[in-house]
């Protein structure tokens, strides 16, 4: 069946119109954008802060490699007990009754102790780190988590995290391997390894919850207000306009109850999907769409017709 | 005249006993817009202020970032990190994106503060709503393709967001092979359909009248 | 009113509060509002002389 043709914009009186060229209109609306994009891009350019390599974080930050990697091996670590969608190790994030992350389930999988030890089974030529990966593995997993727990207690303690001056004590071949681990890291051998799939790469998930594990990535973002409570989401790095768009976004978690929440992200994601849809649904909800109608800015848009065609 | 087929066939003269769905939809795609509407050369007198030129430069704005996206693309996702014709691209790119929100939000307030949504309009809020969004999540899969800190950093504070209900198990923000593609295919191929359907909107209902002028 | 405008790392932030805001961002958002202020007040086209009452789209 052929649709109706549309009823027209329903008016008491004719509507008056006037010659308007919506074609020119765009090309000069190009041509002005386009002079502003150029002009920007000469002034300001853009900014491209270099990514961190595993080998410029053993350069910068050696403790901190060695204390992330002994958290991998504790299973100490932020991304060891993530949960969904990378392991079961906790159940993640509730929104009251609903348990979304955990419902997802694990659909990219990743053992935070692999990121350590598959790099370190790589190493050929070493045949004390073979030996201590022996010693290793065929440990029970209960005495690997209490080798690694107690360096890594020990590491805490250490004066600025220094493995040199841990005291002695029972952490089995963990020193060993963090060393060999910061080692691998500094020779450039680490950015490889964990590249998936292998060769060709293109997935960084195993790269960046490893580097996310230490402090070096959050201490450096954090150095340019990039940070989640610092309303990093709004911000670029170096001296350059960012997302103000995201303004609403990251500003719930300032403020009480998201900034203390377990669930702030669960419900901050929330809040933000309701808001959506208020926005959304503006035509629909008595007293937000009477709103422009009381502020009174369309009598200055409409400020000509007006003067023609009084309100009452 | 179509060649004879089953049902569709006609005698000499006669009409078919059924409109083809080729005729059918070209009827409708007809009566989409008012006759001469599509492009118009006649506007109403009350469209007689500056803020009215803020959905244009948004449009404008867009078709920009394409063709700076698409010279990007010529060199490929790491071409600019090496290359200072690729830089300047990058730049292009990035400026183009903050004009086209900057432009999209004050044409967003000026249709707010003129309740454009009036006389049948509401489609035309809500897909310039959708469009919004989905341009945020767009810039935001590109932030992720800098190849750089800053994708490092955000795809690794992002993923907690998407986990926390359950998208990041489908949505990988740390998977740049992924979220290239949904940069420079998926998402912008969304909000260009969203986009048209918005023009499409405008010209089928016609410019919002002042508040006392409509029905 | 505002605390602090502080160099942090190699971009000036603004702090006011619970806010903190990169100097260019309060630029871009300052010179979004004007725009709309300067849009509103501006005429598009001029005062009709060649107005055709009736002819309504």
């Amino acid at each position: 069946m052929a649709t109706p043709t549309p009823t027209p914009t329903p008016s008491p009186t004719p509507t008056p119109t006037r010659p308007y060229d919506l074609v020119k209109e765009f090309v000069i609306a190009l041509v002005v954008v386009l002079v502003l994009t150029v002009g920007l891009a000469i002034a300001f350019s853009s900014p491209d802060e270099k990514a961190i390599t595993f080998q410029s974080w053993a350069k910068a930050a050696p403790h901190d490699v060695v204390a992330t990697a002994v958290g991998e091996l504790a299973g100490t670590t932020t991304s060891a007990g993530y949960g969904p969608p990378y392991n079961t190790a906790s159940a993640g994030q509730v929104l009251g009754p609903l348990k979304l992350q955990q419902w997802a389930g694990v659909t990219t999988p990743v053992d935070s102790s692999h990121l350590v030890l598959e790099p370190l089974a790589q190493v050929r030529g070493d045949p004390r780190l073979a030996a201590t990966l022996v010693r290793w593995n065929s440990a029970t997993p209960s005495r690997q988590q209490k080798w690694a727990t107690a360096y890594g207690d020990a590491l805490a303690k250490a004066p600025g995290g220094a493995p040199s001056a841990v005291p002695a004590g029972d952490y089995g071949p963990v020193p060993a391997m963090a060393g060999a681990f910061l080692t691998q890291a500094a020779s450039g051998g680490l950015d490889g390894p964990l590249a998936s799939p292998g060769f060709y790469g293109g997935d960084s998930t195993r790269p960046l919850l490893l580097l996310a594990d230490g402090t070096y990535l959050e201490d450096q973002a954090r150095a340019q207000n990039l940070g989640g409570d610092q309303w990093g989401m709004m911000n670029e790095t170096g001296n350059y306009p960012g997302q103000p768009w995201l303004w609403l976004y990251t500003f719930w978690y300032q403020i009480p109850p998201f900034s203390t929440s377990d669930n702030a992200d669960a419900q901050v994601w929330a809040l933000m999907m309701l808001l959506s849809l208020l926005l959304l649904l503006v035509p629909f909800i008595p007293g937000l769409r009477s709103l422009p109608k009381w502020l009174g800015v369309h009598r200055l848009i409409w400020r000509r017709y007006y003067r023609q065609h009084p309100l009452h | 005249m179509t060649t004879a087929q089953g049902s569709f066939a006609r005698q000499a003269g006669g009409e078919p006993s059924r409109p083809s769905w080729t005729a059918r939809l070209r009827t409708r795609i007809s009566h989409v817009v008012p006759p001469g509407q599509a492009l118009p050369d006649r506007q109403p007198a009350y469209v007689a202020s500056g803020i009215y030129v803020f959905g244009v430069l948004t449009l404008a704005a867009f078709l920009v970032v394409l063709l700076s996206g698409g010279m990007l693309a010529l060199g490929g996702a790491t071409w600019w990190h090496t290359s200072s014709v690729g830089h300047f691209a990058n730049s292009l790119h990035l400026w183009s994106v903050e004009l086209f929100f900057a432009f999209m939000v004050i044409h967003l307030w000026g249709k707010f503060f003129m309740a454009a949504w009036r006389g049948k309009r509401a489609l035309t809020w809500m897909t310039g709503v959708i469009a919004f969004l989905g341009s945020i999540g767009t810039a935001f899969t590109g932030y992720l393709t800098q190849s750089n800190f800053d994708s490092q950093w955000i795809s690794t504070q992002a993923k907690d967001g998407l986990n926390s209900v359950g998208i990041g198990a489908y949505f990988n923000v740390m998977n740049p092979a992924q979220m290239l593609l949904w940069h420079v295919v998926l998402l912008p191929l969304v909000v260009g359909l969203i986009t048209v359907l918005h023009l499409v909107l405008v010209r089928r209902h016609g410019v919002v009248p002042p508040f006392g002028a409509e029905d | 009113m505002v605390s602090a405008v502080v160099a942090e790392g190699s971009a000036p932030f603004v702090h006011w509060g619970v806010v903190q805001i990169s100097v260019a961002n309060l630029v871009v958002i300052g010179l979004m509002l004007v725009v709309f202020v300067i849009a509103v007040l501006t005429p598009l086209g001029r005062e009709s002389t060649s107005v055709e009452p009736g002819t309504e789209p």
